[in-house]
């Protein structure tokens, strides 16, 4: 076998061996928002700061409603991924806002689909689902992209 | 006949003509389907949707009127909490010693946004803390939310205090492990003097990019202290007077926040600074202050005869608190500490070269460190040190406390906890409670259920 065969070969396994880590370390979840909300991407700690109440507002001073599903595994990775907090936490976190009068926690959904469907019905609105879920996005929805 | 068969030719006729239209009208309109798209229909659907969803809201529109909505917008939520304490040594609060169930709190909230910047809500709170609060049903909170920008609010009416990390929610069981914060801290006995605030505020978020961001809220106002809450209370705990009265001149508050670029790190910062807080009333049978008799003939006594005016007023208090908390998944490391400095002046009392009690310093100081971890959704367990000292005179008032605790979450809004104190030292606690003398170590259980909705 030539050197640059053998090159070949152990490039191509290493190639194999990193794939399942790379499409391990895709996010499953994608933040999603109505299709006229006039933004495209946010940062990761934009994300963070919309989903504690912290910035409000999307550029056209519309107002954000973000929402979130109630419990799954996705909830649990789009809270570790984005907000850096467990489920447990984030519910303390806006009970604290409920009972200092500071704010009002985000509407909840028992299920990838009925969060899809409020988010394309409602004007403003910013969500996140599994990327399964994604795949029957109508063209009310928009995917935002996230900058680490 | 003929006409008969004319007449049926000329039918005929018709219904071929008849056939021949019909299949040119059918054929028309399916070519005219064929040309229509999949998107064009999906889009003529959206579009039709969209007006179904516009006549809903104007349905719904002329259905209720605007106080209706309003109405219908309040979120109501709300938390009943019930302990039992058991002491050994110390009656701690309540006559704890015999066991006692004098230990509740109940919230209920009713809160609204009435546009997109504008907020209003309200929080009814009653306790029963021993013989403070004896559930008299106090506002909590009521104030009107202006948010201009994110980094720009402002709040008035009556606000929650805060201070160092938990202030703003120490009433609020369900927002950690133990039962007691460390009292260090968060001295339960002058919750009235540090819970809420009368007056106005500013508040707000400012982006620091990769620094993190700041929050940061200031005050400024009075408040109403009950003559049976916990600092007319800690005044009357020489046994020498009476309080009738309390009041403070204006209490200004300043806290800030900074979440740094750690992930869960942030460290605090609050000064609070309460301008003459002044206690009056009149003096009790047999009251004395420093082992000197009150209604004694000087240099024996004060001579103020029983039922004498009487006050005792602290002077440009100052509390500082630094602090700082990590949260890493479901481990939280956290610990602050504080000071406060005021002057404290009982009664004009001045006995020349003997002694005088007008302008003497009060100092006192105090910090905890502490974590918690949640080892899953049911359990979760915490424990902390704490010490309360003064700096100047150690011997004196030098407080320690170990506290380990336990979570149990039966349901996401019904929470139990048990917790365990040992406690070395007198701070925290009233002579009042404990007429026969402080026994040097505590030893507390704890029990606590809250539901919450």
């Amino acid at each position: 076998m030539s050197k640059n065969k053998i090159i070949r070969w152990i490039l191509l396994s290493c190639m194999l061996i990193q794939l399942p880590y790379a499409l391990a370390n895709e996010s499953k979840t994608v933040v999603i928002a109505h299709a006229e909300n006039k933004a495209e991407k946010f940062s990761k700690d934009e994300i963070k700061k919309i989903f504690l109440g912290k910035r409000t507002k999307w550029d056209d001073d519309r107002k954000i409603i973000f929402v979130t599903l109630s419990t799954g595994p996705i909830h649990k990775e789009f809270l570790k991924t984005y907000v850096g907090k467990t489920p447990a936490q984030y519910n303390k976190y806006w009970k604290k806002q409920i009972f200092t009068g500071k704010g009002k926690p985000p509407k909840s959904f028992k299920t990838e689909k009925q969060l899809l469907d409020y988010v394309s019905k409602t004007k403003g609105a910013l969500g996140y689902i599994s990327r399964k879920t994604l795949s029957n996005k109508s063209n009310k929805i928009q995917i935002i992209k996230i900058e680490q | 006949m003929s006409q008969k068969y004319t007449g049926d030719k000329m039918n005929s006729s018709q219904s071929i003509k008849k056939w021949i239209s019909c299949s040119l009208v059918l054929f028309l309109l399916t070519g005219s389907l064929k040309a229509v798209t999949r998107e064009e229909l999906i889009k003529r659907v959206d579009k039709q949707q969209e007006e179904i969803d516009q006549l809903k809201e104007e349905l719904s529109l002329m259905d209720s009127s605007e106080s209706d909505d309003i109405l219908k917008s309040i979120d109501i939520h709300g938390f009943i909490s019930q302990g039992y304490l058991k002491s050994w040594n110390n009656n701690f609060i309540a006559d704890s010693v015999d066991g006692s169930f004098e230990y509740n709190e109940i919230g209920i909230n009713f809160s609204t946004n009435l546009d997109d910047n504008l907020r209003a809500g309200l929080q009814l709170f009653s306790r029963d803390y021993g013989d403070i609060g004896n559930n008299d049903i106090e506002i909590d909170w009521a104030y009107i939310d202006y948010r201009m920008e994110d980094w720009l609010g402002f709040r008035a009416g009556k606000i929650k205090q805060p201070k160092g990390l938990y202030n703003e929610t120490r009433d609020i069981d369900l927002l950690r492990t133990s039962v007691f914060l460390p009292s260090s801290l968060y001295d339960e006995s002058l919750r009235d003097l540090f819970i809420s605030i009368q007056g106005v505020g500013a508040y707000g978020n400012i982006p620091l990019d990769e620094w993190g961001d700041i929050s940061y809220q200031y005050q400024y106002g009075s408040n109403d202290f009950e003559e049976d809450g916990g600092s007319a209370r800690n005044f009357e705990d020489s046994g020498a007077y009476d309080v009738e009265d309390l009041d403070a001149d204006y209490i200004y508050v300043q806290h800030i926040v900074w979440n740094t670029p750690i992930e869960g790190l942030r460290f605090v910062g609050t000064i609070t600074k309460i301008q003459d807080f002044r206690g009056t009333g009149s003096t009790l049978p047999g009251g004395m202050i420093q082992g000197v008799p009150l209604s004694g003939t000087p240099p024996l006594g004060f001579g103020l005869p029983d039922g004498s005016p009487f006050f005792i007023e602290l002077t440009n208090v100052t509390n500082y608190v630094g602090a700082v908390e990590w949260s890493h998944g479901n481990l939280v490391l956290m610990a602050e500490y504080t000071e406060a400095r005021a002057r404290l002046n009982v009664n004009d009392i001045v006995i020349p070269g003997v002694i005088d009690l007008s302008n003497s310093l009060f100092h006192v100081a105090g910090w905890y460190a502490g974590g918690s971890y949640r080892f899953n959704e049911f359990f979760e367990m915490g424990a902390y040190y704490s010490n309360a000292f003064n700096p100047d005179d150690k011997d004196n008032l030098d407080t320690e406390t170990v506290s380990l605790a336990a979570r149990f979450d039966i349901t996401e809004n019904w929470i139990f906890k048990v917790e365990g104190q040992w406690r070395q030292g007198k701070h925290g606690m009233f002579a009042l409670d404990n007429p026969d003398g402080f026994k040097e170590d505590t030893f507390l259980l704890v029990f606590k259920t809250t539901v919450s909705f």
